[in-house]
């Protein structure tokens, strides 16, 4: 049988169903404990990020727990560090950790991605996050919200012209849903907002070229269409039609 | 899985009497209340199928049959005639003391309660949630579909309704879950909250209950209010002469990193938990990030940190 695990960084646990059984593997705890089927509620609760992950062995399952924990701790840091509604304090304190965390490249990839996904709130303090940051010297801090800061009218036309486009095309909300949570995570809102506006069009060519986004064709095309009210239309593909 | 069904839960075959049903040690129905009703209300529903009417939480009903409440006072006779024997009864008054003073407490990653906190509406979900939303797809083997049935034959039926904490007499929790401790506020879950001998799914292993052997002996259960009966029940027979008062609440709670080795009395609470169904939090920092989620908390919960 192909193995699954579910994971949840929020929850710090990793479970691991295989031919062995259901083990637990827990942050900063025992790993590779046996389990029943009625004690995973215990184990991941509530938690809403379990992801799947399916054909791990034993071996690989604390690195990828750590990876995807440290990927939501920063997050979550992030978030309190531009949410005006936190006190100064909570968010002096999330400083130095975030600073931590963004020493790791790919968390940083991650929390970038993920604030690309749409316009920062009108809630958010990030001109107010700079300054603390700014204060603690905390400069991998500094440069993630001067470049989230910096692209926000291009994520909000990246944003605008997918939720445009009707789900319908996807085959239901849910499934348009699971496809944009896909494209954030691996970074193609990013990679639109932050490219050339005369080479934003490879991006969508490059994702209708992939097998792996072949369900949501429709969708990405009228996605792409779209776009070219707002950027140019690539020269090969204006002088082709 | 129809665990009912499996079980041979047959409505028909219970004995009746005027007011209730009993379904062969797997529960026990009862009539609606509403004297312009009166439609049989099975064990696991909370309200009347005909007219809505409240009946009481499932699970608290469950704790008030009459064949648990007669054999939770044996096994309380018992424990006290032990106790006695070994010269504890101040002991025993002791534990008693520690048990009605007793509070729920659940534990959590802090991020995971840190998510509940923040927002008002966000409900503190079940596992069932999850697998509704496909995002758990339990292995249909005969073994896991034995395993899963363990809960569900302790709540039969509305086990998917129950969230599950432990009694604790210094709020400290079971940290094998979670390094943040929820201690919920009595005035909010008392009325819907019953205290179970221990995790439930080791008491249908320890005592062989299954989908085979699926009566879950009567006794090992009780009422929040008769939660010391319980406790005195379970762990009269743990006291000695002489023990500290540290010593007898620690009775209460033992906990490991491992959670096959924690030893407690299981809290289930009908229905979910909201931000103000906690009393307190209280937080072990364990990682990079705790202290500011902790400091995060504190506009909306009493946070301690530990």
């Amino acid at each position: 049988m192909m193995s699954r695990t579910l994971v949840s960084g929020q929850a710090g646990v990793a479970i691991l169903f295989d031919e062995c059984g259901i083990r637990s593997f827990h942050r900063h705890g025992p790993a590779g404990v046996l389990r029943s089927q009625a004690e995973v509620p215990g184990l991941v609760g509530g938690c809403k990020d379990v992801v799947v992950v399916e054909g791990l062995d034993a071996e690989g399952v604390p690195a990828l727990l750590e990876h995807e924990w440290m990927k939501q701790r920063a997050l979550l840091l992030f978030l309190l560090l531009i949410d005006s509604e936190s006190r100064t304090e909570t968010r002096l304190v999330a400083i130095p950790d975030l600073e931590l965390f963004l020493a790791e490249p790919r968390v940083t990839v991650s929390v970038l991605h993920r604030m690309f996904a749409a316009p920062i709130p009108a809630e958010a303090d990030l001109p107010g996050a700079i300054d603390l940051a700014s204060g603690r010297n905390a400069l991998q801090v500094m440069r993630l919200l001067v470049e989230i800061q910096s692209h926000q009218a291009e994520i909000a036309v990246v944003r605008s012209l997918w939720d445009a486009v009707p789900a319908g095309l996807f085959g239901s909300i849910e499934e348009k849903e699971r496809v944009a949570f896909q494209l954030v995570t691996d970074g193609v809102l990013y990679q639109l907002a932050i490219r050339d506006a005369n080479v934003k069009d490879t991006v969508f060519a490059d994702l209708l070229e992939n097998p792996r986004w072949a369900a949501a064709q429709a969708g990405i095309e009228a996605w792409r269409s779209a776009s070219w009210h707002h950027w140019p239309r690539p020269r090969w593909r204006a002088a082709s039609m | 899985m129809n665990v009912a069904g499996s079980a041979g839960l047959l409505k028909n075959e219970g004995k009746k009497d005027a007011t209730v049903t009993r379904y062969k040690g797997l529960g026990v129905g009862m009539k609606c209340p509403n004297p312009d009703c009166g439609h049989a209300v099975r064990p696991h529903e909370w309200h009347c199928v005909v007219c809505l009417t409240d009946c009481g939480f499932p699970n608290v009903r469950a704790a008030r049959v009459e064949e648990e409440v007669a054999a939770l006072a044996d096994r309380v006779a018992e424990a006290e005639r032990q106790a006695a024997g070994q010269g504890a009864v101040s002991e025993l008054v002791r534990l008693r003391d520690v048990a009605r003073q007793s509070r729920a407490v659940r534990v959590r990653s802090v991020d995971e309660v840190f998510a509940l906190v923040k927002s008002d509406n966000k409900l503190l979900g079940t596992f069932y949630d999850l697998k509704g939303a496909g995002l758990l797809r339990p292995e249909a083997t005969e073994i896991e579909a034995a395993r899963q049935s363990a809960e569900p034959l302790a709540l039969l039926n509305y086990h998917e309704q129950i969230q599950f904490a432990a009694l604790t007499a210094d709020d400290r929790g079971l940290f094998s879950y979670g390094n943040c401790a929820m201690v919920l506020d009595e005035s909010k879950i008392a009325h819907r909250a019953t205290v179970f001998e221990e995790n439930c799914v080791l008491f249908c292993q320890h005592r062989g209950v299954s989908p085979a052997n699926p009566v879950v002996p009567p006794g090992f259960r009780a009422t929040w209010e008769k939660r010391d009966d319980l406790v005195i029940a379970k762990l009269g027979s743990r006291l000695a002469a002489d023990m500290t008062d540290e010593d007898v609440a620690g009775l209460l709670l033992s906990t490991d990193e491992d959670s096959v080795k924690d030893d407690f009395v299981e809290v289930h609470i009908y229905g979910r938990i909201h931000r103000h169904t906690l009393s307190c939090v209280t937080v072990k920092l364990r990682q990079p990030g705790d202290r500011a989620l902790a400091e995060a908390m504190r506009p909306y919960v009493s946070v301690e940190i530990a």
